[in-house]
């Protein structure tokens, strides 16, 4: 399991921060599941580049991790912004609070749903919303801090959004 | 409900991967014209097989095997004053990662119908402090620029090895 031994990924981190490459590799093991699967559900047909491309960023900036205790976190941060790029997303799209609401009081995925085409009938962005809450079960306020998300957008235009998604949603 | 999509990372992608994150490395793709056991039987025999491919390596010597995990020599050849290399080795199916404290090589393999794709990756990587890495940059650039034609080279020597290039 990719989280369960904090103590061996954290020492891991720390190894490969001095350029081991064992632990390099090993460290890419424990990673890669949870990068595939954020990368896979938001952006879809491209989250094969996704994935590497998020990888990359993440060992290649893996000195600068102060902490490897928040190696999730920070992997997360960077898988998720990295997808939603792949997915061929606006970098500067911001996420409404309402819309993260909307993803938060959806239903469960419980039942006959197709995942798939639920999330390709969605933005990328609100496909990370629901990625966000389905894998790591994040509140609105840690979301809106992993998708840098701006307070304070027109409320019409996110009231609309959140009629469309739940539709969809729901659909 | 049906599953979430997700993507998983291959072998060969997982070397991708590491050949852009190592800066003094070269990594080369390419498709064999044989089935993946014999190309796998073969490179995995890292005893047997690395000094017939690889011009700078006279012999290889296992000393360790736990499972996947490999302790083994690399003794360099006379280019390399035949020094030897203490590398820290994960092999399994389809893969081998092969450390030591300044070099590295991976290799992967997969099926593609009757033929193999196949990657190699090798090349002086510095591990230690930040400053101690920054110091090697150079090293590793220079590294980089010889791998180039190397690794290569590496190829075209599995290939002789395996009767598919005179």
């Amino acid at each position: 399991m990719l989280w369960a031994t904090h103590g061996d990924v954290e020492e891991l981190v720390r190894r490969a921060q001095r350029g081991d490459t064992a632990a390099m590799n090993a460290l890419l093991t424990e990673i890669a599941p949870y990068v595939g699967r954020i990368c896979g559900a938001v952006a879809l047909d491209a989250g094969d580049d996704a994935a590497q491309e998020a990888l990359v960023a993440i060992f290649r900036n893996l000195p600068s991790l102060r902490d490897a205790v928040a190696l999730r976190a920070w992997a997360r941060r960077i898988a998720v912004r990295e997808a939603i790029r792949a997915a061929g997303a606006r970098r500067s799209v911001p996420v409404d609070p309402v819309m993260l609401e909307a993803a938060v009081t959806a239903p469960d995925l419980s039942g006959d749903v197709d995942v798939r085409a639920v999330l390709e009938s969605l933005d990328p962005v609100h496909r990370a919303v629901l990625v966000l809450r389905h894998l790591d079960g994040l509140d609105e306020r840690e979301m809106a801090s992993v998708l840098d998300v701006a307070p304070g957008t027109v409320k019409s235009r996110l009231h609309r959004a959140r009629t469309a998604f739940k539709a969809r949603w729901s659909a | 409900m049906s599953e979430w999509p997700t993507v998983e990372l291959g072998d060969i992608e997982r070397l991708r991967v590491l050949s852009r994150v190592l800066p003094g490395v070269w990594m080369e793709e390419r498709v064999l014209d044989t089935p993946y056991d014999r190309v796998w039987s073969f490179v995995s025999d890292l005893e047997g097989s690395v000094h017939m491919f690889d011009a700078d390596v006279r012999k290889v010597r296992v000393v360790r095997r736990e499972g996947e995990r490999l302790t083994l020599w690399g003794f360099g050849s006379w280019r390399f004053l035949w020094l030897p290399n203490l590398f820290r080795v994960q092999l399994r199916e389809g893969f081998c990662w092969m450390s030591s404290q300044g070099y590295v090589v991976g290799m992967a393999a997969i099926p593609e119908g009757d033929r193999t794709r196949f990657v190699h990756l090798e090349g002086v990587h510095v591990r230690g402090p930040k400053f101690a890495r920054f110091l090697a940059r150079p090293l590793e650039w220079v590294s980089r620029l010889r791998h180039r034609r190397h690794v290569p080279h590496d190829i075209d020597g599995i290939e002789r090895c395996l009767g598919l290039r005179v």
